[in-house]
C-alpha cells in the first residue's frame, strides 16, 4: 500500500502501457513505436516542464501555447530571411524570455493574478505573431541544419527524445538542487514565510515565469524544426495539455508540489493514451472522452490508495 | 449581604475549556443582569475570546455550566445564540464589503420575499426601522467598503439589536473607531441599557470602562479573579487584578549586565504609527529588551519594519552597528540578523515542506558544496539540522518529515534555530515562546539567553508579562505606535507596566 | 486500475470489431471542424464503407505537431493507406516520407503533389477560371467590358487568372477595360472601394466582373447596389462560398459561381485508392475533380 501510494500514478502509467500492449502486441508492443512515443511526448514535456517552475509558485502562466506559436513563426520568419540560425535561435528564446519577464513582473511586483497577466500576454502574443505571419502557415525555404535540430536520430535515439531528457534533467536540477529552486518551492508553499525569511520573492517570480516562457520558446523552436513549417497556432493545444500533466505529476511524487519526474510521468500518461487509442484505431472523439476518463481514473487510483495507506 | 438586584440573564459558572495540553479557561465564572452594562477585562490570553465564543456556540466548554434566563443551556452554535437572543459584535469585523448596510442588516436571516424574489423595497424599509433610532443617518444603500469604520462598526451593532437581542456581546467595539465615533457608540450603549438590554462590554480601555460599565469581571490565566460593581473599585486595584502578583523582575540573574558599548540597533525618531509619532529605542550587544503592549499597539508593525518588511517612512532612522540598514528583507538576512515572526502557521514555516527544508530556508548560501556553485550540500544541511537538535533540544523525526508534524514547541525552535547558521548580531523576535508548552518555552528562554550571553542584541515582543520580567533586561511599553515607557524588572513590577500599557491605550482617544 | 483496464477492454473490443474489415484506412486531417473538409472526409468515409474498407478518421484541430505524431503513429500500427485531407503535405513532408518508406500508399484530397504522395486528387484552378470565363463571356453575348479582381500571389489563384487569359484569346470581343490586385485580409472591403472607383470612372460601359474567387465578387456587388443598381452589369466568382449562393439566388448582379466539387474529389480519391489495392498505379500524381457551375437556373431561383 505504501508503494502504491508514493508511485500510484507511475504504476497507473504502467498500467496503461500493459493495457496497449496487450490490446496491440505487435504494433503498440513495437520498441520502435515506444521509442517513437517519447519522440512524440518531448515537445509537451518541454512546455510542461517550464510550466512546472511556475506551478512551483502556485501561479498559471497560460500563456505557454501563445508562446509556442510566436516562437515557431518568428524562426521561420527569421530563417527565412536568411538570419543566420546561430543569431535567429537566441534572438528568438531572448524574445521569450522577455516575456516571461513582462508576465512576471506583473504578477510579482503589481500582484495582477497569474491567471489574468498571462491570458492578457498570452492574447496580446498571439496578435503579434498573426501580425508577423499574416494569419497563414509558413512553410519552406528553411536550412537542413535547422531542421535536424528536430528530427533524425542522434545516438539511437530520436533528437527530440534527447531534447526532452536534456530540459527535464536541467530543470530537474535547478528544483531540486540548487538554491533557487528551493526557494520557488518555498515562495509557492508560503509566501509570506518566505518574504519574512529573505527570499527575494519579486526576483525568483520572475525568473521561473522568464524560463517557463523560455521553454516554451525552446519547444515552439523545436515543433518548427520537426515540421518544417509554422502555424499561427501551431502550439495551441499545448496549455491544456501541458497543465493536465503538471496536475497528473503533482499527485506522482512530493506531495502537492508540482515536480520534474511527475511532470514526464504525466506527458507520458498523456503520450501513450493517444498513440495508443490512435494505433487502436479508436474514432477521433471517442479519445477525447477515453484520455479525459483515464487522466481521472489516475489521479483517482492515487487518491484512493493514498486514503488507504493513510 | 443580602444580593437585592433582579436575577442574572446570563450567569456562567465554573466554565473550563481545555485546547490540546493548553487550558485557556480554569473556571469562569460571569453573571450578567438585565439592563446591565457589564465590563469583561484582563490581559491578552486572559481567556475573553475564548469565553466569548463559548457563549457564542463556536466552542463547546469541557466543564461548567451556562445558565441563560433561568434554564441551563448548551449552546451548539451561532444561530441558536442568537434565537436565544444573544447577539456578538466581534472584533475584527464580519462585513461583506460589497454588500450594502440593508443587505448586512439581513444577511443570514429571512428575507422579505414578494412573488417568490427577494423584495428590495421591504428590506430597506425594514433596515430604515432598525436605524432609526441609533443611526439615522447611517447610510443604507452604500456597499459597507465605501462606509467609515465606523459606519461599519453600526452596521454590526444594528445587526446585533436588529433580532431584539435581551445580551450584547462587544469585543472591543472602539479599537477601530474615531474618537467621536466611539462616543457615538457610548451614547447607543446607553440607550440599549436603559431599554433593558443587557451588553457584555471588553475592552483595553480603562477609562472607557469607568465611564461606560457598572459592573466588572476581571480574567486573569483563564480564572475569573474578581466580579465587583466599578464603584466599589478604582483603577490601580483594577490593574492588580489584572496583573495578579508577579515576582518583581528577574531579568538580568545569572547574566552579566550588558554593557553600555555602542548599540547594535538604534531607531532614532523613526515617524511610526497613525499619527507618525518619532519613535526611537537602541538595543545594546548582548541585552534582552522586552516590548510589551496590548493587542493593536503596533509592535508587530514595528519588528516587521525594522525587518524591511514593510517600507520604513524615514529610511535612515533605523541604524543597525553604526549604518542605515536600507530596503529590503536580504539585507537584513546578509547582516546576519534574526527575525521571528508572530504567527508561525502562516508567516514563519512553510507547513507541508520538510523540517530540514524549513530549517535552512533563511540561509542557504551557508551550505553550499562549492563556494562558487549555488548548490546546497545535503550533508551540510542535514549536519546543521543536527546541531540544532542538540543545542535547542530540537525533536523530530527525520531531517524529511513535514514540520506540521512537529510539536508547537519544536516548530518554534525550528524558527529560532534556522538562524543560528553563524554569528547573530540582533535577533528580532515577535511572540517566540507563544502557544508553546512550558518545557519548550524555558529551553527557548534557555537558548535566548545563552545567544544574549555571546554577544547578541534581542529584541523580543512578548504579551507574557511573566515572561518579560523574567527574561528581559529592559522592558519597552508600547501603545497606539508610540513607547509610552521604559522599565527596568528590577526594579518595576507587572502592575507599573501594565499600568503603562493601559493608560497609552486611552492616551490617544483622549487626545 | 478497475477503470483503466475496462478502458482498454472497450478498446480492444471496437479494435476486433474493425479489423474484420480487409483494408484500414486512416483519413486524417488538421480541419475536421471546416464544412468542406468535413463533406470531403463524410463523402469519402461511405465510399470507403461501400467498399468494405474500414476508416479512421483522425483530426488534430489546426495541430500541425499533433498531426506528425498521429501519422506516425498509423505508420507504426501498418495502416494499408493513409489519406490527407484538406493538408499541403510540404508541412509534414517528414511523416509522409516516413510512410513511403514503410510502403504505405500516401492519398492526399485538396492537397499538392509531393515526393511520398501517390496520388492527389484536386480542382482543377485553370479548369475553374475556364468555365467562369466562358460561362461570362458566353451571358455577355460574345462581347463588352470586363472588370478583373485577381491576387497573383497565391499559386492557385494565379492558375484561374491564366485561364482567364487564354479565354479572352478566344473571345476577341471582351476587352479588359480595369483590373484590380485584391489585398488579403479583407478582400471583400479592399474590393467593394477599388469597384467604386472603377465605377466613377467608367460607370455602365462596364458589362461584367470577373473575380478570381467569391470574396472580390461579393465587394464588387456591394460597390454596383451602391453606386449604380440599375445598371445590368454581370457578376461571378469562384469557390460557391454561402454568401455567394445566396445573392446569386437573390437575383442580385452576381450571376455565377464556380464550385469545387469536393464529393466528386472524394470518390476520385477513392477510386485512386481502390486502383492502388488492386496492384496498379493511378492515371497520374494528380487528378482533377470536374467543377460545378452555380447559377440562377442550378439554385432555381426565379428571377422572372
Amino acid at each position: 500500500m505504501k508503494i502504491l501510494n508514493r508511485y500510484g500514478t507511475l504504476l497507473a502509467l504502467v498500467a496503461i502501457i500493459l493495457g496497449f500492449v496487450a490490446a496491440a502486441p505487435d504494433s503498440f508492443a513495437q520498441i520502435n513505436n515506444l521509442v517513437n512515443i517519447t519522440q512524440q511526448m518531448s515537445l509537451l514535456a518541454i512546455v510542461a516542464i517550464g510550466a512546472t517552475l511556475v506551478m512551483v509558485l502556485g501561479q498559471f502562466d497560460l500563456s505557454v501555447s501563445a508562446v509556442v506559436s510566436w516562437a515557431g513563426i518568428a524562426t521561420v520568419t527569421l530563417l527565412q530571411a536568411g538570419v543566420d540560425p546561430a543569431l535567429a535561435l537566441p534572438l528568438v528564446i531572448a524574445s521569450c524570455l522577455l516575456v516571461g519577464i513582462v508576465s512576471g513582473s506583473l504578477v510579482a511586483a503589481f500582484r495582477v493574478p497569474s491567471f489574468i497577466a498571462t491570458l492578457a500576454v498570452g492574447t496580446m502574443l498571439g496578435g503579434v505573431t498573426f501580425w508577423v505571419s499574416d494569419g497563414a502557415t509558413l512553410f519552406g525555404g528553411l536550412p537542413e541544419a535547422f531542421r535536424n535540430l528536430g528530427r533524425g536520430e542522434t545516438l539511437g535515439l530520436p533528437t527530440l527524445t534527447w531534447w526532452m531528457i536534456a530540459v527535464a534533467a536541467l530543470v530537474w536540477l535547478v528544483l531540486d538542487r540548487i538554491e533557487f529552486g528551493r526557494r520557488l518551492y518555498a515562495i509557492g508553499g508560503n509566501r509570506e514565510a518566505a518574504m519574512l525569511a529573505g527570499v527575494p520573492v519579486r526576483r525568483d517570480m520572475i525568473g521561473a515565469f522568464a524560463l517557463c516562457a523560455a521553454f516554451a520558446g525552446i519547444a515552439g523552436i523545436l515543433l518548427a524544426a520537426r515540421l518544417g513549417s509554422a502555424h499561427p497556432t501551431g502550439g495551441g493545444s499545448y496549455l491544456l495539455q501541458a497543465y493536465a500533466a503538471v496536475f497528473l505529476g503533482m499527485t506522482a511524487f512530493r506531495d502537492g508540489d508540482a515536480n520534474v519526474p511527475g511532470t514526464l510521468v504525466g506527458t507520458a500518461i498523456i503520450a501513450v493514451v493517444a498513440n495508443g487509442l490512435t494505433i487502436l484505431g479508436v474514432p477521433a472523439y471517442l479519445q477525447d472522452v477515453l484520455t479525459g476518463a483515464i487522466i481521472i481514473a489516475a489521479v483517482l487510483v492515487r487518491q484512493t490508495a493514498g486514503r488507504r495507506a493513510a | 449581604m443580602p444580593d437585592e438586584r433582579p436575577a442574572p440573564l446570563l450567569d456562567v459558572t465554573g466554565l473550563t475549556k481545555r485546547f490540546g495540553g493548553v487550558v485557556a479557561l480554569d473556571g469562569v465564572d460571569l453573571a450578567v443582569r438585565p439592563g446591565e452594562v457589564h465590563a469583561l477585562v484582563g490581559e491578552n490570553g486572559a481567556g475573553k475570546s475564548t469565553l466569548i465564543k463559548c457563549l457564542s456556540g463556536v466552542h463547546q466548554p469541557d466543564g461548567g455550566r451556562i445558565v441563560w434566563a433561568g434554564a441551563s443551556r448548551r449552546i451548539a452554535g451561532p444561530r441558536e445564540a442568537e434565537a436565544l437572543g444573544i447577539s456578538f459584535i466581534h472584533q475584527e469585523l464580519n462585513v461583506v464589503p460589497t454588500f450594502t448596510a440593508a443587505e448586512m442588516l439581513t444577511l443570514g436571516r429571512r428575507y422579505p420575499k414578494r412573488f417568490g424574489l427577494v423584495d428590495r423595497g421591504a428590506m430597506l424599509r425594514r433596515a430604515r426601522a432598525v436605524a432609526a433610532d441609533l443611526a439615522p443617518d447611517l447610510p443604507l444603500t452604500t456597499p459597507t467598503f465605501a462606509l467609515t469604520a465606523g459606519q461599519r462598526q453600526m452596521v454590526e451593532i444594528l445587526r446585533a439589536i436588529s433580532v431584539e437581542a435581551r445580551l450584547i456581546v462587544m469585543d472591543e467595539p472602539t479599537a477601530s473607531l474615531s474618537r467621536g465615533e466611539a462616543e457615538r457608540l457610548h451614547r447607543t450603549v446607553r440607550q440599549l441599557s436603559a431599554q433593558g438590554t443587557a451588553v457584555v462590554y471588553v475592552s483595553h480601555r480603562l477609562d472607557e470602562v469607568f465611564a461606560l460599565c457598572r459592573q466588572v469581571t476581571v480574567l486573569r490565566n483563564g480564572k475569573s479573579v474578581a466580579s465587583a460593581p466599578l464603584s466599589s473599585m478604582d483603577r490601580v486595584t483594577l490593574v492588580r487584578h489584572m496583573s495578579g502578583d508577579v515576582a518583581e523582575g528577574e531579568g538580568g540573574i545569572g547574566r552579566d549586565r550588558p554593557s553600555a558599548a555602542e548599540p547594535v540597533l538604534a531607531v532614532k525618531d523613526l515617524p511610526f504609527g497613525r499619527a507618525r509619532a518619532p519613535l526611537s529605542l537602541t538595543i545594546a550587544p548582548g541585552e534582552i529588551v522586552g516590548l510589551y503592549g496590548l493587542v493593536g499597539a503596533g509592535r508587530s508593525r514595528l519588528l516587521r519594519t525594522i525587518w524591511g518588511a514593510e517600507p520604513a517612512a524615514d529610511g535612515t532612522a533605523i541604524r543597525f552597528q553604526g549604518r542605515p540598514l536600507g530596503r529590503g528583507v536580504a539585507t537584513r538576512v546578509r547582516a546576519g540578523i534574526a527575525y521571528v515572526p508572530e504567527d508561525r502557521r502562516t508567516q514563519g514555516l512553510v507547513l507541508r515542506h520538510s523540517v530540514l527544508a524549513n530549517a535552512t530556508l533563511p540561509h542557504l548560501r551557508r551550505f553550499r558544496a562549492m563556494a562558487a556553485l549555488p548548490v546546497p550540500a545535503r550533508r551540510r544541511m542535514t549536519d546543521f539540522l543536527q546541531s540544532l537538535g542538540q543545542a535547542l533540544n530540537l525533536r523530530f523525526a527525520g531531517p524529511d518529515a513535514a514540520v506540521a508534524t512537529l510539536s508547537g514547541g519544536n516548530q518554534q525552535k525550528v524558527l529560532v534555530g534556522r538562524w543560528m547558521a553563524g554569528q547573530i548580531p540582533l535577533m528580532l523576535l515577535d511572540e517566540p515562546t507563544r502557544g508553546v508548552d512550558v518545557g519548550a518555552k524555558r529551553q527557548l528562554h534557555d537558548a535566548l539567553r545563552t545567544q544574549a550571553g555571546r554577544g547578541t542584541g534581542i529584541l523580543m515582543v512578548s504579551s507574557d508579562l511573566e515572561e518579560v520580567l523574567g527574561i528581559a533586561d529592559r522592558v519597552l511599553v508600547m501603545a497606539e505606535g508610540r513607547l509610552v515607557g521604559t522599565f527596568d524588572p528590577a526594579t518595576s513590577g507587572a502592575g507599573a507596566i501594565l499600568d503603562a500599557a493601559f493608560a497609552g491605550q486611552g492616551a490617544e482617544a483622549a487626545a | 486500475m478497475t477503470s483503466v483496464r475496462l478502458a482498454s477492454v472497450a478498446v480492444v473490443a471496437i479494435v476486433t470489431a474493425s479489423t474484420a474489415h480487409a483494408q484500414d484506412v486512416a483519413v486524417l486531417t488538421p480541419y475536421l471542424s471546416s464544412v468542406t473538409t468535413n463533406e470531403m472526409v463524410d463523402v469519402f468515409s461511405t465510399a470507403a464503407e461501400e467498399r468494405g474498407w474500414s476508416t479512421n478518421v483522425v483530426d488534430t484541430r489546426g495541430d500541425f505537431g499533433q498531426l506528425a505524431n498521429r501519422i506516425e503513429d498509423v505508420v507504426n500500427a501498418r495502416v494499408d493507406a493513409i489519406v490527407l485531407a484538406s493538408v499541403d503535405p510540404g508541412q509534414i513532408q517528414d511523416q509522409i516520407d516516413l510512410a513511403a518508406a514503410a510502403g504505405i500508399p500516401v492519398v492526399a484530397i485538396d492537397g499538392a503533389v509531393a515526393p511520398g504522395v501517390t496520388v492527389n486528387v484536386t480542382s482543377d484552378n485553370n479548369e475553374l477560371g475556364a468555365s467562369l470565363s466562358r460561362f461570362l463571356f458566353e451571358a455577355m453575348g460574345g462581347e463588352g467590358n470586363v472588370v478583373k479582381f485577381y491576387h497573383s500571389a497565391h499559386p492557385g489563384v494565379r492558375q484561374r487568372e491564366l485561364a482567364l487569359d487564354a479565354a479572352l484569346a478566344d473571345y476577341p470581343g471582351i476587352n479588359v477595360l480595369a483590373d484590380h490586385y485584391v489585398n488579403v485580409p479583407g478582400p471583400i472591403d479592399d474590393a467593394r472601394i477599388a469597384m467604386e472607383t472603377i465605377l466613377q470612372r467608367h460607370g455602365d460601359t462596364i458589362d461584367a466582373v470577373w473575380a478570381a474567387w467569391d470574396e472580390p465578387a461579393i465587394g464588387a456587388l456591394l460597390a454596383i447596389e451602391t453606386m449604380l443598381p440599375g445598371s445590368d452589369i454581370l457578376i461571378g466568382g469562384i469557390d460557391g462560398n454561402p454568401q455567394a449562393v445566396e445573392v446569386i439566388n437573390n437575383c442580385s448582379h452576381m450571376i455565377v459561381s464556380v464550385r469545387q466539387d469536393f464529393e466528386s474529389m472524394s470518390k476520385v480519391a477513392a477510386d485512386a485508392l481502390a486502383t492502388v489495392f488492386s496492384g496498379n498505379e493511378p492515371e497520374a500524381q494528380e487528378l482533377y475533380a470536374p467543377s460545378v457551375l452555380v447559377t440562377r437556373d442550378s439554385l432555381g431561383a426565379d428571377c422572372g
